[in-house]
């Protein structure tokens, strides 16, 4: 019995396959695994893995070799420096990383190569760390080659990458910082229980001294990067949230070792500690929210080209400089914007224009990175680096854009500002008012610690990340933060008909053949044949049609066989001497026609799938009270048709629309959304004021789309929607409940009402509170 | 109470000695990835074959 799905990556194996495997590089990997003594990973797989397929291992059909030299400048000595970190380990960024037989298999890398050292391996960020260890010097090209035979995509981090992040030793030190706050202020407090317990005189000067030096390690260490931001803030005069809470700290300091040698127990050694510990502890938590969704985006988005063919030699993307001549096969992607030197071919400009068909190119035209070549062969000489093109500056203007404000982020930026001013001048006011007495610095200190803005500039991103990662957990990439706030309450979505409501997928509704049914078995072997020559969503409904319906034993090759775009497909086969045309009239509700030799032998027509949850959807909507309309290139015929099957017969649809015309009705119409296929969709969807893609994976999210599916699924879309308005409550909630705090404080300390202790508490515990109310909307597992 | 004259100082060493663990901790890298550990932990150890010769190097 024929298995199903490919051995090594477990994706369905097409109609056509023989054997166990999708592809050359999927038996590659497995051959290496295998004859490595590895072999175990499959059984670890089948056992942990429910996390999908992994990496299809399409260009690992190299020579170990050949792998190796994509990764040269390792072997130099000189150049591997800037890669090497200072523990003398190399970073790679995987691609194909999913589960934790993937762990396992990294894990044995230091078996295959004797020598390597230490392998850590994060599976949250595909990142991978390999200590260099005793292993040559002058042969770390292995290390990356080893990798990819093991079936990952690799690339090497240099040292200087990703400028978004912080370095592992500054995140180090601020984990050590917490740790020191947190021991500092939990035995600040069993000192000062004392003394509330009523430990007086001699004791209770003790405990104090105590504290007092207990104290300056938390002052002096921990405080640090408070420090820092406000030199940082008063240096560009903008006001930072940090200002109040340094005042508080340094002059509840200053004050209370003014009162430690007096004699007096009136200090705060402990209130201020355990303030520090807070801050630093909220800020931490952020932080690592925020880097949790930074660092999932990251990887998902490294589907961008690895390497490119420059001469004979295959080299990392990133080593490509202007003037470079590479060459790009049928099938691959071209690596960086440039003028065709040699060659002709086809290329496909969805990505940039939103054609669907694919343009010819010939020599003196321009090509632009991560574009896919359709057909033919070229020899490009790159213009600009990657990071340069048209395609590189993209996603680097959308990876910033991650952080981009809302007008209620600079509206509560802005309210921010107010309050902090404000405090730091009511503080000196409270002062002068009642004197520079304990009074006076009570409710001075009180004030400024009550009416932190903490709780109300932190919960703002808190929630924003809070939302992207439960966006992303569901398998909804989204651009920016911002999406929430523009989808939480949209009147008007405009559906894109082929790929997104239909599933570009076709069935055969009815076949009529011509000719003498003696014949058909013959024929079907011939147009199996020239159909299988092909990966065209046409050509599958036939085979599986033939499949199902005709027993052929084998299929006849033709000798030669070519694709015309728009039209159909033809081939000449040996001794039938036979062209088969299949003239292709409209692309979806479509009459073929097969013809041998110019006779019509059959007659077939074809409708589109409908996606299985696309009428639950368009309901789900309508209840939302979204309207919604279709869009296509198609002619009215089909839109319509579709439109009945999927529950929007009443209303107006657009048909036989070309992208661009696409773009002005999105403009026109003032849709909220846009939902259409991500390779092809692009003008509108960047047009529309939130763009879904539905198909096309990371890299469309980055082009055009604001919101990237992952998965193919239409029900999504209102999940997107009502996590949007969720998201848009829990903000509006940080805001209402902060200012309503912030009011009530300020009152109550200037009045005397609460002691700095009191504050201290009342403090976190109202970021607690915000924190606590954002998770509880938007941090827990739903089912 | 004169005890405790010598239990704080006892105390403070040992909140230090925690602290410098701590220290240790983080410098040598234990809190940087805290995803894979809970993974790698779902690993079985039955190898099928212990033969460690078959381990290819080129």
């Amino acid at each position: 019995m024929k298995s199903t799905w490919c051995a090594h990556c477990q994706r369905p194996l097409d109609a056509g396959a023989k054997g166990l495997f999708c592809c050359v590089g999927c038996e590659t990997v497995y051959g290496f695994i295998q004859n490595s003594g590895l072999e175990d990973y499959y059984l670890q797989r089948d056992q942990a893995c429910i996390l999908g397929p992994a990496l299809k291992a399409e260009d690992l059909t190299k020579e170990l070799s050949e792998i190796r030299v994509r990764f040269k400048f390792l072997d130099d000595p000189g150049s591997a420096t800037n890669f090497l970190t200072e523990e003398d380990r190399l970073t790679f960024h995987l691609q194909g990383l999913h589960c934790s037989a993937c762990l396992w298999l990294l894990d044995q890398l230091p078996r295959l190569l004797p020598g390597v050292g230490e392998v850590k391996v994060d599976l949250g960020t595909g990142l991978m760390g390999v200590s260099v260890g005793s292993f040559s010097r002058n042969e770390l090209s292995k290390i990356p080659s080893a990798i990819i035979h093991l079936g990952y995509g690799v690339r090497v981090l240099q040292n200087s990458d990703s400028p978004f992040e912080i370095s592992k030793t500054e995140q180090r030190k601020n984990l050590i910082r917490l740790g020191v706050a947190a021991a500092i202020s939990a035995n600040l407090m069993i000192f000062a229980i004392a003394i509330y317990a009523g430990a007086v005189d001699s004791w209770g000067v003790r405990m104090g001294w105590i504290s007092g030096i207990l104290f300056l390690p938390a002052i002096l260490y921990c405080a640090l990067p408070f420090y820092q931001s406000c030199l940082r803030s008063l240096k560009s005069r903008k006001p930072s949230i940090d200002l109040p809470i340094i005042l508080a700290i340094l002059v509840g300091t200053v004050y209370s070792y003014v009162k430690l040698f007096q004699g007096s127990l009136d200090f705060y050694f402990d209130s201020i500690a355990a303030l520090l510990f807070l801050l630093l502890a909220s800020r931490q938590f952020l932080f690592h929210v925020q880097a949790r969704v930074w660092k999932q985006t990251q990887a998902l988005a490294s589907r961008v080209p690895l390497v490119a063919r420059r001469g004979s030699t295959e080299v990392e993307v990133s080593q490509l400089r202007p003037g470079d001549v590479i060459e790009v096969q049928k099938g691959e992607w071209i690596a960086g914007d440039g003028e065709v030197l040699e060659g002709s071919g086809y290329v496909s400009f969805a990505q940039i224009t939103g054609e669907p068909s694919p343009r010819p190119v010939k020599v003196g035209e321009k090509v632009f990175g991560g574009t896919e070549l359709t057909d033919g062969l070229i020899r490009v000489r790159v213009q600009c680096t990657y990071a340069e093109s048209h395609l590189g500056r993209l996603i680097e203007a959308a990876r910033k854009r991650l952080f981009e404000k809302t007008a209620l982020s600079e509206f509560s930026d802005r309210l921010v500002n107010i309050l902090v001013l404000g405090v730091t001048v009511g503080f000196f006011a409270v002062l002068l008012h009642f004197g520079f007495n304990r009074e006076g610095f009570d409710r001075a200190l009180a004030m400024l610690i009550v009416t932190c803005p903490c709780a109300f500039a932190l919960a703002t991103p808190l929630t924003k990340s809070l939302g992207m990662a439960r966006a992303l957990s569901r398998g909804m990439l989204l651009k920016s933060p911002a999406v929430f706030e523009r989808l939480r309450n949209p009147k008007h979505l405009l559906w894109d008909k082929t790929g997104t409501l239909s599933t570009g997928n076709y069935k055969i509704t009815s076949w009529n053949w011509k000719i003498d049914p003696k014949k058909v078995k013959e024929a079907s072997a011939l147009i199996a044949g020239l159909e299988a020559q092909f990966k065209h969503p046409v050509g599958h409904a036939i085979l599986s049609w033939i499949q199902e319906n005709v027993s052929i034993l084998e299929r006849v090759t033709p000798q030669t066989y070519r694709y015309i775009p728009g039209r159909g497909v033809e081939g000449t086969f040996e001794n039938q001497g036979l062209l088969k045309i299949e003239n292709r009239e409209t692309r979806d509700r479509g009459v073929l026609e097969i013809t041998a030799n110019g006779m019509l032998i059959a007659e077939i027509e074809l409708s589109d799938q409908i996606r299985e949850d696309a009428f639950e959807t368009v309901e789900c909507l309508k209840k939302m009270k979204v309207s919604q309309q279709i869009v296509s290139g198609d002619d009215s015929n089909a839109v319509n048709e579709v439109a009945q099957r999927v529950g929007l017969e009443s209303q107006h649809h657009f048909s036989k629309q070309t992208p661009e015309e696409k773009l002005g009705l999105v403009n026109e119409v003032r849709a909220d959304v846009f939902v259409g296929d991500g390779i092809n969709d692009v003008l509108a969807l960047s047009a529309a004021k939130v763009g879904i893609a539905l198909t096309g994976g990371v890299q469309s999210a980055f082009e055009g789309a604001d919101v990237s599916f992952l998965k193919s699924s239409l029900m999504q879309i209102p999940e997107l929607l009502t996590l949007s308005k969720r998201v848009w409550r829990v903000l509006i909630g940080n805001l209402g409940f902060s200012v309503t705090y912030n009011l009530v404080g300020l009152t109550a300390s200037i009045l005397g009402w609460v002691s700095p202790l009191f504050a201290a508490f009342l403090m976190p515990a109202s970021a607690l509170t915000v924190f606590g109310w954002n998770w509880w909307m938007l941090g827990r597992e739903e089912k | 109470m004169s005890i405790l004259f010598l239990l704080i100082p006892i105390a403070l060493i040992l909140a230090g000695v925690f602290v410098f663990g701590f220290y240790r901790a983080v410098k040598g890298g234990q809190y940087d990835d805290l995803n894979s550990p809970a993974v790698r932990m779902l690993i079985d150890n039955n190898r099928r074959n212990s033969d460690e010769s078959k381990f290819r190097t080129e």
